[in-house]
């Protein structure tokens, strides 16, 4: 098997370990890490696809993921150096809101976000607004993702979408919202540019922002 | 008091000896070795003064398991709760079988079967229904619709709050969010009553401020806290079910821990919401069998250490209407818990993954606590209740035990009679207009809203509620978490509300 079908099976594989070494080998041996990375994107679409299709399930695509990014710093790095640019739908920042801890559908998005082929910077729970506006302006963010469960918590998305205009970076990065406390009502009136029930929305809703739907 | 049911007959164990002491040893190990994660400067330090080790830099906190078993034995076997109506007090423990207001986000529609806000005055009418069914012994008025239309996010637990005072003489039950148990205790003080709260572990064993901000408020009372470990298999805790049972085992002992050195003797409930999480779509399974497995599990482990169990396993699945499946998965889930030892159930009215509650599906869910109840109570074995004269008396067919006095006397007491399922013949029920159990439901609501009255508060008592939600309205919009652009929309629900 050469290199780059072995990245493909370490992905298929979940092993994170085999991933990182076959994304080393690749570049000793002086292949292009952004073919590499698109490898790596490829495969997981394939298991993205079958958890469409009801053949995979959630821990599958988590596995996946995680041999992804285990991978990812090295080709990034080699990326970086060489000047190109990875292919990616686009870069997300993602979270839960302050003083919100519930992170399990956000880590959901998250897994489905990178499954689809986006570069996804997951800040965690319990995020104040003033990090989700440094990790957009960070890392050249074309999408801010904000969770929210408690009704009490929805008004965060409010203030960093605030705290986005006053850095003068809301033109730049388009935010969508979601969590059981948000609905479209409230989505809209607080100027967000999409909001979604469900993780496989956010995903598309996502892909429409980047012009990939 | 509510005695509830007394179960007479031993709870089911599903774990042998050796089992249930390795979980236990799981959760010492984990306790020692990882610790629990806390930055409340405060409980670090008492912690510390008890013979933890704290890093405070990894904000994790070392148990050593001497500690926790000592702790561990200062747990009250039961606790009780006060009501405004002292006949309504309970007695939570032992084994006595209690039932617990459902919770849910928004209201149903049983038109369309789609979720919306719901109004204050549905929320009272909630409240005014709960305090009429006999087998909703406590209630859950913070958490029976949490989605109040024009309610500012942080006012919606506390205004839950003051309608079920106003329209229940039952026991209450609280949580916490930013402070608002602060509110939540002086208006049952007020009143004169107790509060128990639910304060979660948020898993694998971490404690957030506001958590234990609640956890001193109320341990210091020395009123019930239940630990509410909801560690869900391959999500928040590792995949196997017994890993989850460590995972939330050593979760409830580090809180344990944690209100004993507060206050020796604190009442400690566990609400275990643990379990198992789809795998498609991530959200836990309140209603699969892994999860009520889990929940026998605990159910041991704190017959065991004598800790009661306020349990949320038969609370709600994920039907979408209330049909065979939403019936199946309560009655299940509620009975098999119950089989293994828990002692109070949430149930009523708690729909959709929590993200529903309906007064129709409250009432509906009456006869399943009246029939499980019913079996809780089984028979007495004793001359009276073996009959042998009775039957020698009678003789063989075709001779009958319809026209005795015995017979008579036992049909009407000795039977539970279902509130709205139809257990009339076929033939009835298709000359009646094929009426279908939602619409008996719906009608009962009806009925229990025109003739239900509830004792008023007092006028002190009255004064107090509205003096402390006029307070919490005040803090709330001081420190910004009621928004200038809520204020007027929360006067306009507020005056438009309607109350009953
Ligand atoms: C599990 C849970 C917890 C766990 C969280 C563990 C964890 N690590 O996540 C624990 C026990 C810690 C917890 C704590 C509390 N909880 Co809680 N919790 C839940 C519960 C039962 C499930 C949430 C969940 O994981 N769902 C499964 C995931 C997959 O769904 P999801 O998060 O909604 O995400 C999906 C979509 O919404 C969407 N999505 C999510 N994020 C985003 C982001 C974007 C951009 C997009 C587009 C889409 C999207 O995609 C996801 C996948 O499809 C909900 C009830 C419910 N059904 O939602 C209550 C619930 C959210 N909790 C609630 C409450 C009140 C609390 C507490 C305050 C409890 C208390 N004692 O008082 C504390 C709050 C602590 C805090 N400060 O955050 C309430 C909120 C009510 C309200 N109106 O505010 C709920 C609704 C329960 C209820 N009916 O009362 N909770």
């Amino acid at each position: 098997m050469d290199t780059l079908a072995g990245l493909a099976q370490a992905i298929n594989d979940y092993d994170a370990a085999a991933a990182e070494r076959c994304a080393r080998q690749a570049l000793e041996e002086g292949l292009d890490p952004v073919e590499a990375f698109a490898t790596m994107t490829a495969a997981i679409k394939d298991i993205g696809d079958g958890f469409e299709a009801g053949t995979r399930w959630l821990p599958d695509l988590i596995g996946a993921a995680a041999a992804m990014q285990a991978a990812s710093p090295v080709l990034e790095e080699a990326i970086r150096i060489s000047g190109g640019k990875k292919a990616a739908l686009g870069t997300v920042v993602a979270g839960t809101v302050q003083g919100d801890i519930h992170s399990i559908g956000i880590e959901m998005v998250c897994t489905l976000l990178i499954a689809a082929g986006f570069d996804v910077h997951y800040l965690g729970i319990d995020i104040p607004a003033e990090e989700f506006v440094e990790a957009v302006r960070d890392n050249g963010a074309d999408i801010v993702a904000l969770s929210a469960l408690l009704t009490v918590t929805a008004a965060e998305d409010k203030k960093v979408i605030q705290l986005l205009a006053d850095a003068g970076l809301r033109a730049q990065v388009k935010v969508m919202v979601g969590g059981g406390a948000i609905n479209a009502d409230f989505a809209a009136s607080i100027g967000a540019d999409g909001y979604e029930p469900s993780a496989p929305g956010a995903v598309e809703l996502a892909k429409s922002f980047v012009g990939a739907a | 008091m509510q005695h509830g049911y007394l179960r007479r007959f031993a709870p089911i164990d599903v774990l042998t000896e050796r089992e249930l002491s390795a979980i236990h040893q799981g959760a010492l190990e984990i306790l020692e070795t990882c610790g629990a994660n806390m930055r409340h400067a405060k409980t670090q330090a008492l912690l510390e003064a008890a013979g933890c080790v704290v890093d405070r830099s990894a904000c994790q906190v070392r148990i050593p398991p001497a500690l926790a078993e000592d702790c561990l034995r200062t747990v009250p076997s039961s606790y009780q709760l006060v009501a405004r109506d002292r006949g309504m007090d309970v007695r939570i423990g032992g084994d006595r079988v209690h039932f617990l207001q459902g919770m849910g986000m928004r209201y149903v529609d049983t038109e369309t079967w789609e979720l919306r806000p719901a109004t204050l005055r549905e929320h009272a009418e909630v409240q005014i229904v709960g305090d009429a069914l006999p087998n909703v012994h406590v209630m859950d008025a913070l958490f029976s619709f949490t989605d109040l239309a024009g309610v500012p996010g942080i006012m919606q637990q506390l205004e839950g709050l003051a309608n079920g005072f106003r329209y229940s003489t039952k026991p209450q039950h609280y949580g916490y969010l930013k402070d608002s148990d602060q509110f939540a205790i002086r208006m049952a003080q007020g009143i004169g009553v107790t509060l128990d709260a639910e304060i979660d572990v948020a898993p694998p064993v971490a404690f957030g401020d506001e958590a234990l901000e609640a956890i001193w408020r109320f341990a210091t009372l020395g009123w019930c806290v239940w630990a509410s470990p909801g560690g869900r298999a391959g999500a928040t805790a590792p995949g196997p079910l017994a890993a989850v049972q460590v995972q939330s085992w050593a979760g409830t002992m580090a809180f344990i821990v944690i209100t004993q050195l507060i206050k020796r003797g604190t009442p400690v409930g566990l609400h275990p919401c643990d379990g198992v999480v789809h795998t498609k779509w991530a959200h836990g399974l309140p209603a699969a069998p892994e999860t009520w497995y889990t929940r026998a599990m605990t159910n041991q482990l704190c017959r065991r250490f004598g800790i009661p169990v306020t349990t949320a396993s038969g609370f709600c699945g994920h039907a979408k209407m209330f049909d065979y499946q939403a019936g199946m998965e309560k009655s299940l889930g509620v009975l098999t818990s119950i089989m293994t030892g828990s002692h109070l159930h949430t149930l009523h009215g708690s729909f959709a993954g929590e993200l529903g509650y309906s007064n129709v599906l409250q009432v509906l869910d009456e006869d399943i606590a009246g029939n499980i109840g019913r079996y809780l109570m089984g028979t007495a074995i004793d001359d009276k209740s073996l009959a042998i004269d009775e039957a020698l008396e009678v003789g063989t067919a075709p001779a009958s035990f319809m026209g005795r006095a015995l017979t008579r006397e036992l049909w009407a007491k000795d039977r539970y009679e279902p509130l709205v399922a139809d257990w009339g013949s076929h033939v009835d029920w298709v000359r009646g207009g094929k009426k279908d159990v939602v619409t008996r439901a719906q009608e009962k609501v009806t009925a229990i809203l025109a003739d239900h009255t509830v004792a008023p508060l007092t006028l002190e008592q009255h004064a107090v509620v509205e003096d402390v939600l006029a307070e919490a309205r005040d803090y709330y919009r001081a420190n910004g978490l009621i928004a200038d652009e809520e204020w007027a929309p929360y006067m306009a629900a507020l005056e438009a509300a309607d109350l009953p």
